[in-house]
This record gives structure tokens, sequence and C-alpha cells, in this order.
């Protein structure tokens, strides 16, 4: 059953049937879901996110065609393992925008912007997706972040250099800063 | 009491005063959580979760239907075009009868492809992978391979994926009559074999 089903995954990939392929990647902050279309990775479920709600949710809004395909999500797994380890510093990976709009979608790729083991503030954020007061809404768009970890939420800030928030929990935002070689205050 | 000139109920407001700005905004809003609501109830789960709950099944029923060696064309035959479909069906109540009514269909279009009719007996051995369950009894599956088409889809239907009648009416395309004496000759001529 198991190479019946693998063969019908890759089977679906050819034929355009495989709208959102998904897998596990183990981290060391717990399991994480990785979700990709074709057009790249359209999705990372922390570990503190029920994965069955997210998969529901990406069904929802992006198709229902969703599938278990590990061998899609080679190159991103072994990415954030090599990330992990702290030997990669930057990600290479196609991603797709898609569940991000407007000023939103320009503060993300803000942030993707931002360097290994550098940090900004959420002012700042606002400023790069042009609107310099919009800073709650910066803020926002770090919390509704769809691909955490590689596009780099836990890289901004407070203006006082607070923490702020993190999807995921401050103690990782912190344990990802500090393996960044961030000083937190 | 007020002159008719300056009473105003609620039917008599002018059009312009009955959505003001702030109406239209949180009729809007309203408007949109229902329709979120409705988005949330109706939504298609995640295939992922067909193949879980169903793969098996759908398996079980094709090598009933076809035998061991051709299941698996069958097999990805009736997933490759449920993906097709899935995103537009309607209705998702029965998920399991409408793959099994693929599958019905996949394993006919096979058999015409094949022009086998009547089907050949398949041999024993190679039918013991049709038990759904390992503690069928072989002999009993290597029969109902030898059953007419209609017959062996409607007992794999009912013990191998222990469908209603209703559903296996709808799985064969006929009425749930029909289904029912498809199964009872099916069981008849089983008996008699094992007899």
């Amino acid at each position: 059953m198991k190479a019946s089903l693998e063969r019908l995954t890759e089977r679906a990939a050819t034929e355009g049937l495989l709208d959102i392929a998904y897998t596990t990647a183990d981290s060391p902050f717990g399991p994480l879901l990785l979700a990709a279309t074709p057009t790249g990775l359209v999705k990372v479920g922390l570990p503190n996110y029920d994965p069955e709600e997210t998969l529901e949710d990406l069904a929802a809004r992006v198709s229902p065609r969703v599938m278990e395909a590990p061998g899609r999500l080679d190159d991103a797994r072994r990415q954030l393992d090599l990330y992990f380890e702290g030997r990669l510093h930057e990600f290479d990976l196609p991603l797709d925008w898609q569940l991000s709009r407007g000023f939103r979608r320009r503060a993300l790729r803000a942030i993707d912007r931002i360097p290994y083991g550098r940090t900004r503030n959420y002012t700042e954020i606002a400023r790069s997706a042009g609107n310099e007061r919009a800073v709650r809404a910066a803020g926002t768009a770090c919390g509704s972040n769809p691909i955490p970890i590689v596009v780099p939420c836990h890289r901004v800030l407070r203006s006082g250099g607070g923490l702020g928030g993190y999807g995921g929990g401050l103690p990782m935002k912190e344990a990802l800063l500090r393996m960044e070689g961030v000083g937190i205050h | 009491m007020p002159s008719p000139g300056s009473f105003r109920g609620p039917v008599l407001r002018p059009p312009r005063q009955l959505l003001r700005t702030g109406d239209v905004t949180s009729v809007v809003s309203r408007l949109v959580t229902a329709a979120r609501l409705i988005h949330q109830v109706t939504a298609l789960p995640p295939f992922q979760a067909l193949l879980d709950e169903h793969a098996a099944d759908v398996m079980a029923v094709l090598r009933g239907a076809v035998g061991r060696t051709d299941a698996e064309d069958c097999f990805q035959e009736t997933f490759l075009a449920a993906l097709r479909a899935y995103p537009k069906l309607s209705d998702d109540g029965n998920l399991r009868g409408w793959l099994l009514t693929i599958a019905h269909r996949k394993a006919i279009d096979h058999h015409r492809a094949k022009g086998r009719r009547p089907l050949p007996i398949a041999e024993p051995d190679e039918m013991a992978g049709v038990t759904a369950e390992p503690e069928l009894d072989e002999g009993v599956w290597a029969l109902v391979g030898a059953l007419p088409p209609k017959q062996r889809a409607a007992v794999t239907l009912r013990y191998a994926c222990d469908l209603p009648h209703a559903e296996i009416a709808a799985a064969l395309g006929c009425s749930p009559d029909a289904a029912r004496r498809s199964l009872h000759e099916g069981i008849k001529r089983l008996r008699k074999g094992l007899a």
C-alpha cells in the first residue's frame, strides 16, 4: 500500500494534481509542518500549532488537493537541518507568498531581507513596507507570518530592544536569536 | 404629541438613512464572518484524509473486482480521477461512497479494455490479497473472484467494505432493490460453491 501511495503522489505531481505537498520535519523545538505548492514553500507550521488544523486551513484557503509527499520537501528539510546546526545562514528556497496580501506581504518581504544574526524593529519594518506609521500593522504582519523561521520574523524586535511577540512562543524566539549570536537584553 | 411631519418611524425613514456608513461596514463585516463560517463548515478535508481513511478499502474492492495484479493500475486511475474532480465536489457527505463509485467505474473500464467477459477465475494463491482482513477465508474470496461482475462487486462492497445496500446501489449505479438482488444471487452462488 505504501508503494502504491508513493506512486500516486508522484503521478499526481506530474499531472499537476498535487496542489499542496506536505511533510513533517524534526527541529530542536519539536516537529515542524512543511507545506509547498508547485510555486514554493507556502507554510511552516511551528511545533505549538496543530498540524491537522493547519492542513485544514490550507485546504480551505489554497486547495483541498493536499497530500503527504516528503520527497517534494527534501530541499526545505535539508536546509532547515543545516540552519538549526548553525551551518546555513541564508535559505535558498522558492517561496509562495499567496497566504499574505498587501501591506502584510510587503512587510514580510522586508523581513525576508533581514540578514542572519541581525535584527530590526517593528517601525523599521513598517517603513520598509511603505508606511512608517503602521507599526502595529507591522507587528500583525509578523504575527501572521505563514513561513516562520525561513522568513525570519524572529529577527524583529520592539523599538526599545524588547523581544516583542512570537507565534512559536517567546522562548523559541529567544533561542533562535541566541543561536544566531544576537545578544538579548 | 408630535406633529405628523416630525414623526419618524423606522418604516418611513428615507433610504439614505437606512444604511449609514457605519451600518454598511457592520453589515459587510457580518456577511464576511457568515461567509467564513459557511466556508469552514463546507470546506473539503485535505485529500490526504481520504487516502488515510479509504485507500485500503478501495484497494480491497479493486482486488476483488479485477484481481491483485491489475488492482494497482485501477487504484492509480481511481485516485487520479478523484483528485481531478475533488476541488469541485459539492457534496462531501459520503466521500467513501464517492471513491468506491469511481473505483467501481474504473474496474468496469478495465474489464471493457481487456475485453474479458466473463472474467477468468483468478488463481486462489493470487487472490490471497483480496481479503481486507487477514482472518477472512481465502477460499471464499477465490469464489468471489469467480462471480459475475455485478454480484462480485456487490459481495465485495458488502462484506469487504461493510457498505449498506443504499451505498452499494450508488456505487453500482442501480436501484437498492437491484443491489440487494445482486448481493443475494452472489451469496447463493457462493453457498453452492462452498457446499
